[in-house]
């Protein structure tokens, strides 16, 4: 059907495309790697090499090593959390109720916003100020006479980081529930049937027919919300500002790059960056490409 | 269903019930941030540390019915008697409820000598509601307003309503541009053979893993060397790079599924490609080419960091005048509160109006930047 001119035609038009991807992020990608190992500090450029000096550095920095346990600690809880308040709320929609789409719309709202509106709506929730200043979360369970739940949300030494992870489990699990209610629509109905008829409970149900059949949907959630977390920023900004016990990789690559001007420090970071996130999506585009990519 | 034991039934109501009571819960935690932070925003600034922002609704509480101004010469320093009550003045800033159920409360610094004297009521919905923290959310001029302690505090206004047109500004052509540039090449990866199309299509869908910070300071040397940085075109550039790989993958998802005999059928009615494109390709596409352009939309305005790096602190940016806001007068939560609310309803809009195509575009471009 077609002709060989349409041969040059479509290359051109797939070419601008192409020249401006190679040249917007696949050149980036190879200038940071040779900037990650260079020695490059301060305004002008030196590209003398360094071999691998800067990552073994950062794998030596006390702040580096904090930023991996923050990055591990945010990870669990937030993945986890939307993982399992997402597939709760979607078996919940699941059952036929009425209000299905009311509810749906709700759960799924915030992820409209940006991290840095959430941001800000969380820092005023999770407000640790005490005495005429407190706000927020603090001031509605003392007023409520529930003392014991007060907290210094993300002040909380060693553990702050969790509470940023809340305000990130209440944008992204609505998004989850997406997932796993398109998963539970899925599964055919005489599937549940047969395994009631067989004098399976509901529990049983769920355990060994709906879990494992959606295994790839949690598969695809943990991947999706982890290399979210690996690249958070915006939202820790806009709860706590720049604060040495609640730094992650992104914090720090920013601040050694435009704070700091250390080029090939920042440079390497963005690349250990890149590999971590790529270690988890790629395995996970080459699925989803085979399986949705037309014939 | 008929035949199903009573039990079952009954059981399937009382579970049906539960599901409903659970989900409602989860609906008011869902709510309770954005309708506290609706809430305060209204509320003027002084009033937000008195109380909570559910005082609006009704409830049973204080509520001032007069007031005493002591002697100007009550020493703040020692025990003060009023009403034949005796306390310190830490006690009585911190409210003294009398015997008849009258609360006494300090108001202000000690040389204010001022005292409210309260009662347990019920109230009615609070109408003391106010546009003021809008209107200085909104300007970029000097605003006075009052603090927490009640001190008179005069500040530079963040202008959030120029920061929204920036926004509009940045977002529009970042969102119609890569649609133009990609859905030409959807096209012709879809639809055409030519060699290393495969290699190709894997190269711009590998894209879509990319961190953006990497590619952050080459683009801003480059920039700078044209001297494009701070301008509105810096920011279509970069997100236009930024969005192609996405809006190729799912556009081309969407054309390889359409039915090539319509096309073929065009073909030899003698259509040129052009034409199939224009007439077929573009009308047929329109529910991916929303998705995309409502993710597009929505990414870049909710963008922080390529607005922070290209923009700085000229031609501010929505999210990046609420984030300057937070360093500056972050426990202004009057404030605050309705800059995150101006910044939210937009994409709020977005979402309730289109939510079909916007959830679409959320699940295919779930591993954007």
């Amino acid at each position: 059907m077609f002709r060989n001119k349409d041969r040059y035609l479509s290359f051109l038009l797939v070419l601008p495309s192409i020249l401006a991807i190679l040249i917007f992020v696949y050149g980036f990608i190879a200038w940071s790697v040779r900037v990650s190992l260079s020695k490059w500090k301060g305004l002008t450029p030196d590209y003398t090499f360094a071999k691998l000096d800067n990552y073994i550095q950062l794998f030596q920095d006390p702040r580096f090593h904090l930023d991996i346990r923050n990055t591990v600690i945010f990870t669990v809880v937030f993945v986890f959390g939307c993982i399992i308040l997402g597939f709760f709320m979607a078996v919940m929609l699941d059952q036929g109720l009425k209000g299905e789409g009311f509810f749906r719309t709700l759960f799924l709202f915030p992820m409209a916003i940006s991290f840095i509106v959430t941001g800000v709506v969380w820092r005023w929730l999770m407000n640790p100020a005490t005495g005429d200043r407190t706000s927020g979360f603090n001031l509605l369970f003392s007023s409520l006479g529930l003392d014991f739940l007060v907290n210094r949300w993300h002040t909380t030494p060693t553990w702050g980081i969790a509470a940023i992870a809340l305000a990130a489990i209440w944008q992204m699990s609505g998004y989850t529930m997406a997932l796993y209610l398109a998963g539970l629509r899925s599964i055919p109905q005489e599937l549940k049937e047969a395994a009631r008829i067989d004098g399976a409970n509901e529990l049983q149900i769920y355990q060994h027919i709906v879990l494992p059949i959606l295994m790839p949907v949690s598969l695809s959630a943990l991947i999706i919300l982890g290399h979210i977390s690996l690249k958070v920023f915006d939202l820790i900004i806009a709860v706590a500002g720049k604060q040495y016990p609640l730094d992650v990789p992104a914090i720090y690559m920013w601040q050694s790059t435009f704070d700091g001007l250390f080029y090939a420090r920042g440079a390497a970071i963005g690349i250990l960056l890149l590999i971590s996130v790529a270690v988890l999506i790629i395995p996970y585009m080459r699925y989803t490409l085979k399986s949705e990519a037309p014939q | 269903m008929s035949e199903k034991p009573r039990s079952y039934k009954s059981q399937k109501n009382f579970s049906s019930f539960l599901v409903n009571g659970v989900l409602i819960l989860i609906c008011l935690v869902w709510i309770v941030p954005t309708l506290g932070v609706l809430i305060t925003s209204f509320r003027n600034s002084e009033q937000i540390y008195k109380s909570g922002w559910w005082t609006i609704f009704p409830h049973k509480g204080y509520i001032k019915t007069g007031e005493i101004t002591l002697a100007a010469d009550t020493d703040p320093n020692a025990p003060i008697t009023i009403e034949g009550f005796t306390a310190s003045f830490d006690e009585w800033r911190n409210g003294v409820v009398l015997p008849d159920g009258r609360q006494l409360t300090w108001v202000g610094n000690k040389r204010s000598r001022l005292i409210h004297i309260e009662e347990n009521r019920w109230q009615w919905f609070e109408t003391d509601l106010t546009l003021q923290n809008y209107k200085d959310t909104l300007t970029g001029k000097p605003i006075t307003y009052t603090d927490a302690s009640g001190n008179t505090i005069t500040r530079q206004g963040n202008n959030l309503g120029g920061a929204f047109i920036n926004s509009i500004a940045v977002a529009v052509p970042s969102t119609i541009i890569p649609i133009l540039i990609a859905a030409f090449a959807a096209y012709g990866f879809a639809w055409m053979n030519f060699p290393g199309r495969k290699l190709l299509f894997t190269l711009v869908v590998a894209l879509l893993v990319v961190p953006l910070q990497l590619a952050l300071v080459p683009i801003l040397r480059d920039y700078t060397r044209l001297g494009l940085n701070g301008t509105y075109l810096a920011m279509w550039l970069a997100h236009t790079g930024f969005g192609l790989p996405l809006a190729i993958y799912l556009l081309f998802n969407y054309i390889g599924t359409l039915p090539r005999d319509i096309l073929e059928s065009a073909f030899i009615d003698g259509a040129s490609h052009f034409t199939i494109f224009q007439k077929l390709i573009l009308p047929l596409s329109i529910p991916a080419l929303a998705s995309f352009a409502i993710f597009q939309f929505l990414w870049v305005w909710n963008d922080y960091l390529v607005a922070l790096v290209f923009l700085g602190d000229k031609n501010r940016v929505v999210t990046s005048a609420l984030a300057a806001m937070v360093g500056e007068k972050g426990q202004d939560w009057h404030l605050l509160t309705s800059g995150a609310f101006i910044s939210m309803l937009l994409p709020l809009a977005v979402f309730f109006a289109l939510q079909r195509f916007f959830v679409r575009g959320l699940m295919a471009g779930s591993v954007k930047g």
